[in-house]
């Protein structure tokens, strides 16, 4: 087979890529950065994050700190300037500027999905030996709050020692729950009048909580002729944030969504256990706002903070978007509820969050200024200033000391959820925007009522997995003939 | 008046070299950032190259194309495409020429620089704006169209856009909100290249409405109008912001147009090689379009001609 040199390629392909990109709406990229000298010309640090997302913009928002410290630490003359993607863009804006070796950005916040993707070209720094040889970096790799950190948003291949990115902030799964109803003594009494049980009222009683008496509660609150409904989750088709909820069920329920070592998907992720899951995932729509089956994020904020819903399940990290000054009285912030598979109580979500990883790219002075901000980062006066701020600390010395929890509602939780018994991660792989728009193609369809059944959703992504891994060669193993004949 | 005298460079020029070098720029240009960029897409679909695996393109030959025309998603996306088309394309057109003919020959009509201005605002808007603004009117708790059809109609308040079944219509209405204009536009200009005298005459022999469509305004109106509709059927098989923003291809796969999954082959899963190998199926697709409508718009004329 012929073949012509990568670098040439892609070069050449990005200039192909102008007319997809007439369809596509990709603006050009800039022209690669001068290189400054490292002297005390002032260096711009470049940080591309995520648009709209709080523990993203903290990062900008504290940049004035870094340069204060850099000043005064290293009498470096440093200014931080941002850039920023929704999470549905992000990911396109960083891959096409790293494609053409762009300097562009220094630092860039990605998704641990996106590991693999980024470090299998080499776009971004391998950090293992810069870990090893920058001491505050190295303590920091030794304190996080659980290994769980380390292999998700660091490893490519998912949980091999190859690290690639280092926490930027850790993020779970919660339960915002509206605390004033569930205080009220008439709802109290009634409950425990029908359901036989009292509502549970303190952290520690939904901490075990089941789906199966969370789904009493729910529909104990839910009252549509009122306008006000039992839950908000996520079913939009949009990025992963159907697959987010759905892939946690099914860890729950017993399932699993590959083998991460074989590649194995298909007889994996449509496994009765998944159909069981997902079925029970859609089956929650019954109590939740007319439209929910295509929310996403922003919709569960909204209807919380408008008093909309009792309760919502979404990510800790929207902590300080939740507590409105209506809302800050009324809310509680609580763990998932869990689901019994064999005896065994199972409370497992998929992990939230964002790596930052560096730019292959630079030059040696912007190099060591992206170097430096990450130390200042792991800090743990900065760390605690990024909690005091909202953000999600990552550190074992700022998260377990005392007071911690008392910083913001949402840390109890957030704390209890962030160990590796209640966190998974999915695919590190290169091709994982392929898999996540199939399946969130096949699930959002039985959300929406496309298709019907539980079972056929699973197979469809199954069977589509399946062959996108064979195809780029993580499997050898294709499909079955049977998927022939699976359409949603 | 004394002669134009040219400097002395022009004078020494031959007249077509000095017309090539106008033209030059322009085909340089041209050159540069179509037909190379074209070249290289025509020349990578038959390579396998994923940005993301970071190993070199590999020849295949046909195989990305031969791997399209099996996929049956890809057919999907296409018929839905298709479908989009000859909808939006066909009610945009017949409300576009009614409207035309309403505005048309009223210019004593009071506001209607006004309302003209306002019509065409639509089609100057930027469609990822517009998708959002629809993705809100028609949001089933927040938006204004379920809450009136709620009001009006007595029924619960309808999931438009969260429903497979008129998800695809909601996509489409807010198509034909949008670009209906530009058919006015050119339906205004098609009646505008009708000669007065030809229509004074007509009503001076009492022409039926019927007949003076057919044999005075139709030859003289059907060249703007028919290349109108060839310009919003280009433009309609391209539709993707407006998709994008308002349902992501969902639910599931019902408003999935061939765009977006060009799109996410591209710059989701950086798939150059089949990205092209599509984007140049989607062509062909395009020119055969295209290559209908000349074929009826020239219909007339080549049957004249063999008489």
């Amino acid at each position: 087979m012929r073949k012509i040199s990568a670098s040439k390629a892609a070069v050449a392909v990005l200039a192909a890529s102008s007319l997809l990109s007439m369809a596509a709406g990709v603006a050009p990229r800039p022209a690669a950065r001068q290189q400054p000298a490292r002297t005390s010309r002032p260096i711009q640090l470049s940080i591309l994050g995520i648009g709209g997302w709080t523990p993203s913009e903290l990062a900008l928002r504290m940049a004035p700190q870094f340069e204060a410290y850099a000043k005064k630490q290293w009498g470096l003359n440093v200014h931080v300037t941002e850039a920023s993607a929704p999470f549905t863009a992000l990911y396109q804006k960083a891959a096409t500027s790293l494609a053409a070796h762009s300097p562009q950005y220094d630092i860039i916040i990605s998704d641990s999905q996106w590991l693999g993707a980024f470090a299998t070209p080499q776009w971004i720094v391998r950090l293992n030996r810069v870990i090893q040889t920058t001491p505050m970096l190295n303590k920091a790799e030794h304190n996080w709050i659980a290994p769980i950190i380390k292999w998700s948003y660091q490893t490519y291949p998912y949980q091999s020692n190859n690290l690639y990115g280092l926490p930027q902030e850790g993020d779970t799964l919660v339960l915002y729950v509206r605390k004033d109803l569930l205080d009220n003594a008439k709802n109290q009494a009634s409950f425990k009048a029908k359901y036989g049980w009292p509502l549970p009222t303190h952290f520690s009683q939904w901490a075990h909580l089941r789906w199966s008496k969370f789904m009493q509660i729910v529909a104990f609150f839910n009252d549509p002729k009122k306008g006000f409904y039992g839950l908000a989750t996520e079913y939009s088709k949009t990025y992963d944030f159907m697959s987010d909820h759905v892939m946690s069920m099914d860890w729950m329920w017993g399932g699993q969504i590959w083998n991460h070592k074989t590649h194995q998907v298909y007889g994996v992720l449509n496994s009765p256990q998944n159909n069981a899951a997902l079925h029970y995932y859609v089956n929650l729509l019954k109590y939740e706002p007319p439209g929910a089956n295509t929310w996403g994020i922003s919709h569960d904020i909204n209807a919380m903070t408008q008093g909309k819903v009792f309760a919502a399940l979404t990510w800790s990290a929207v902590g300080p978007a939740m507590f409105t000054p209506k809302m800050k009285n009324k809310l509680m912030v609580v763990p998932p509820p869990g689901h019994m598979v064999n005896g065994h109580f199972n409370q497992i979500y998929c992990i939230g969050g964002q790596p930052w990883v560096i730019n292959r790219f630079l030059n040696k002075q912007q190099m060591q200024a992206s170097l430096d901000f990450l130390k200042w980062w792991y800090l743990p006066r900065t760390q605690l200033n990024f909690a005091k701020l909202g953000g999600n600390p990552v550190l074992k010395q700022v998260v377990d000391a005392p007071g911690f929890t008392k910083i913001h509602p949402w840390y109890r939780a957030y704390k209890y959820m962030m160990v590796d018994a209640h966190q998974r991660d999915f695919w590190h792989n290169p091709d994982y925007a392929q898999l996540l728009a199939e399946q969130q193609a096949a699930w959002t369809a039985l959300a929406t009522g496309v298709i019907h059944s539980a079972k056929q959703a699973n197979t469809y992504t199954a069977c589509q997995q399946q062959k996108t891994l064979y195809d780029t060669g993580f499997t050898n193993k294709q499909p079955p003939a049977s998927c022939r004949n699976v359409h949603l | 008046m004394p002669p134009s005298v040219a400097p002395w460079w022009r004078r020494r020029l031959p007249p077509p070299l000095f017309a090539w070098l106008l033209v030059v720029p322009v085909l340089a240009f041209f050159a540069i950032w179509n037909i190379v960029p074209l070249l290289w897409m025509i020349g990578l679909s038959f390579y396998r190259y994923i940005l993301t695996f970071g190993v070199n393109p590999v020849y295949v030959g046909l195989q990305n194309f031969s791997q399209i025309l099996q996929d049956y998603n890809v057919w999907a996306h296409i018929g839905l495409t298709v479908l989009f088309v000859i909808g939006a394309v066909g009610v945009e057109t017949l409300l576009g020429v009614l409207l035309g003919f309403a505005f048309w020959g009223q210019t004593t009509l009071p506001g209607r620089r006004l309302a003209l201005t306002l019509l065409f605002s639509p089609m100057v808007l930027a469609p990822v704006a517009v998708g959002t603004f629809f993705r809100l009117i028609y949001d089933p708790m927040y938006g204004i169209l379920p809450y009136y059809i709620h009001q009006f109609f007595g029924v619960p308040a309808p999931n438009l856009l969260g429903n497979g079944s008129t998800a695809f219509l909601s996509v489409l209405a807010t198509d034909v909100w949008m670009w209906t204009p530009f058919m006015i536009l050119m339906t205004i200009a098609a009646l505008g290249a009708v000669p007065r005298a030809m229509l004074e005459a007509s009503a001076v022999d009492r022409l039926s409405i019927p007949r003076r469509l057919r044999y005075v305004i139709w030859p003289h109106a059907k060249f703007i109008l028919v290349l109108g509709v060839l310009l919003r059927t280009i433009d309609a098989f391209k539709t993707f912001g407006l998709v994008s923003a308002m349902t992501a291809g969902g639910p599931g796969n019902a408003t999935q147009l061939i765009s977006l999954t060009l799109y996410r082959e591209a710059f989701d899963s950086f798939s150059m090689g089949s990205a092209s190998a599509l984007a140049l199926f989607a062509l062909f697709i395009a020119i055969a379009f295209t290559s209908i409508y000349l074929f009826v718009l020239n219909y007339q004329k080549r049957e004249v001609a063999a008489e």
